[in-house]
């Protein structure tokens, strides 16, 4: 296994340095750069902007330097935990993302849960119980779900509870709770706002995972070692959950890394409808402005997300399922 | 019959091994010592050791093997008697999504010891082959994953003829 891990990080660290680099060629493709974007609001609001001060701030942040050495600070900076300085903010990345990552990180893994724990028990339901009025009514669920675009859903909740209940369910949290320390209120109000955008989000991606993971539960159920163990009088629960249920875990483990980025990013839309202090908005608008280190570290966040993901996923494959593929070959 | 890792299979293994290294400790008296990247780069550089050390240990094993067990002599030296053979495992590993080019893993147990085998040993298809028949002969359980990497070798089922 030390040798998958070994040869599976001398794939994953240079894709990451690769990435990085890209990132940040993209983060600097567009003309100009954030000062000449701030010079150009500046002026169409009537104001004249100071040369020297431009100068002088073009100077302290490194935008005069050449493009490689922008580079390589930036990614020496962030082994140090330093991501660069946001301009539109004027503070530190890390002080900027703050609260958000980790607001972000909280829903994300709770969606991933929402989707494990409700497509898991359904999906193994829908495959046991194929073509029954559970697996047809399931089934219609899991395709309605497929279908609705999550803010679409969003907005419907968000209308449906105000009107009907009264409730808002925008925001992260209660509003007094907003840049207050930790406590058990906030904590309790951070869970209950967590409800709603965890379904909303997780919908669509439970509904993808209910169709696989019954499809190839079916697949596994059809194969000869099970008829063999059934005819053998092997008790039908035990059957199942010692092979075919852990073979059909297979893309359960090999989501996790497309699951990952693709929730933070797709996050991003659902974030805005709800007002969600996410980093979905931020990244959003750190690439409309032009604030390069902002948005290179959130792309930069994104690109690990994906790369760790993958990695771990392949890890977990490696051990759940370690079998030669029709047409793969060992190598001496 | 005495089996060994051909040299030329593992210089890969070095080659990983020693450019692992050099990321994890080249960029060290830059990062500050406590900070995350720190832990990050000595948790590498304690992997790419480890690897190191293992890739050392199989260029200086070799691996007997006779028709009353298997024994690996080198710096960690163990046998298996095959009438005490309790546990076969065949795995395979690909870093690859269409699992291709990959390699495979023997593990066999019995008698209180345990032998790894992988598969860039020299002939690793008659130690697999020898394995497999005294895993039938003891009657073991081999697992669904196992099974189907045997098969993909050719070395399963059993010729009961084969490799006397």
């Amino acid at each position: 296994m030390l040798t998958y891990i070994v040869r599976r990080l001398f794939i994953a660290v240079p894709t990451l340095m690769v990435v990085s680099a890209i990132i940040f060629v993209i983060i600097q493709l567009p003309p100009g750069d954030y000062l000449t974007t701030y010079i150009a609001e500046l002026q169409s609001q009537g104001e004249a902007a100071n040369s020297g001060k431009i100068e002088f701030l073009r100077k302290q942040y490194g935008l005069d330097q050449p493009l490689w050495k922008q580079y390589v600070f930036w990614v020496l900076g962030m082994f140090q935990g330093d991501f660069g300085y946001s301009f539109e903010y004027d503070l530190p990345v890390s002080d900027v993302v703050g609260d958000r990552l980790w607001l972000s990180l909280l829903l994300n893994f709770s969606t991933v849960i929402f989707i494990w724990m409700v497509a898991f028990p359904i999906g193994f339901y829908s495959a046991t119980h194929q073509y029954s009025w559970g697996d047809h009514g399931l089934t219609f669920l899991g395709f309605l779900g497929l279908a609705t675009p999550n803010f679409l859903l969003a907005l419907v909740l968000m209308y449906f509870l105000r009107i009907e209940f009264g409730i808002s369910i925008g925001g992260m949290m209660d509003p007094q709770y907003v840049d207050q320390p930790m406590s058990w209120a906030k904590t309790v109000s951070i869970a209950e706002h967590l409800i709603v955008p965890v379904v909303v989000i997780g919908t669509a991606g439970t509904a993808g995972m209910i169709r696989r993971l019954r499809a190839n539960l079916l697949d596994e159920l059809q194969k000869q070692y099970v008829t063999t163990a059934r005819a053998k009088g092997l008790p039908n629960l035990r059957l199942l959950l010692k092979y075919p249920v852990r073979m059909s875990l297979n893309p359960f483990v090999a989501d996790i890394g497309n699951m990952l980025p693709q929730i933070v990013s797709g996050s991003a839309i659902v974030s805005m409808v709800m007002s969600l202090p996410t980093t979905g908005p931020m990244l959003i608008e750190a690439l409309r402005s032009q604030d390069m280190y902002l948005a290179g570290s959130f792309l930069m966040f994104l690109s690990v997300l994906t790369i760790v993901g993958m990695l771990l996923s392949d890890l977990a494959l490696a051990l759940l399922d370690p079998r030669i593929r029709l047409g793969g070959r060992a190598r001496r | 019959m005495a089996l060994a890792y051909p040299a030329r299979s593992l210089w890969p293994d070095y080659t990983r091994a020693g450019i692992g290294l050099a990321i994890a400790l080249l960029p060290m008296p830059w990062v500050p010592p406590g900070s995350f990247g720190n832990w990050l780069l000595g948790l590498l550089a304690l992997l790419f050791g480890g690897f190191a050390a293992m890739t050392w240990v199989k260029h200086r094993t070799t691996v007997q093997m006779s028709p009353a067990g298997i024994r690996t002599r080198g710096p960690v030296g163990r046998g298996i008697a095959w009438e005490a053979l309790d546990r076969l495992a065949l795995r395979f590993y690909s870093t690859r999504k269409e699992r291709g080019h990959g390699w495979m893993q023997l593990k066999l147990s019995g008698g209180g010891a345990s032998i790894t085998i992988d598969s860039n040993l020299d002939r690793f298809d008659l130690v697999a082959a020898r394995a497999a028949r005294a895993a039938a002969e003891n009657a073991l359980a081999l697992d669904p994953t196992t099974l189907a990497n045997l098969e993909s070798l050719g070395v399963w089922p059993v010729d009961s003829e084969a490799g006397r």
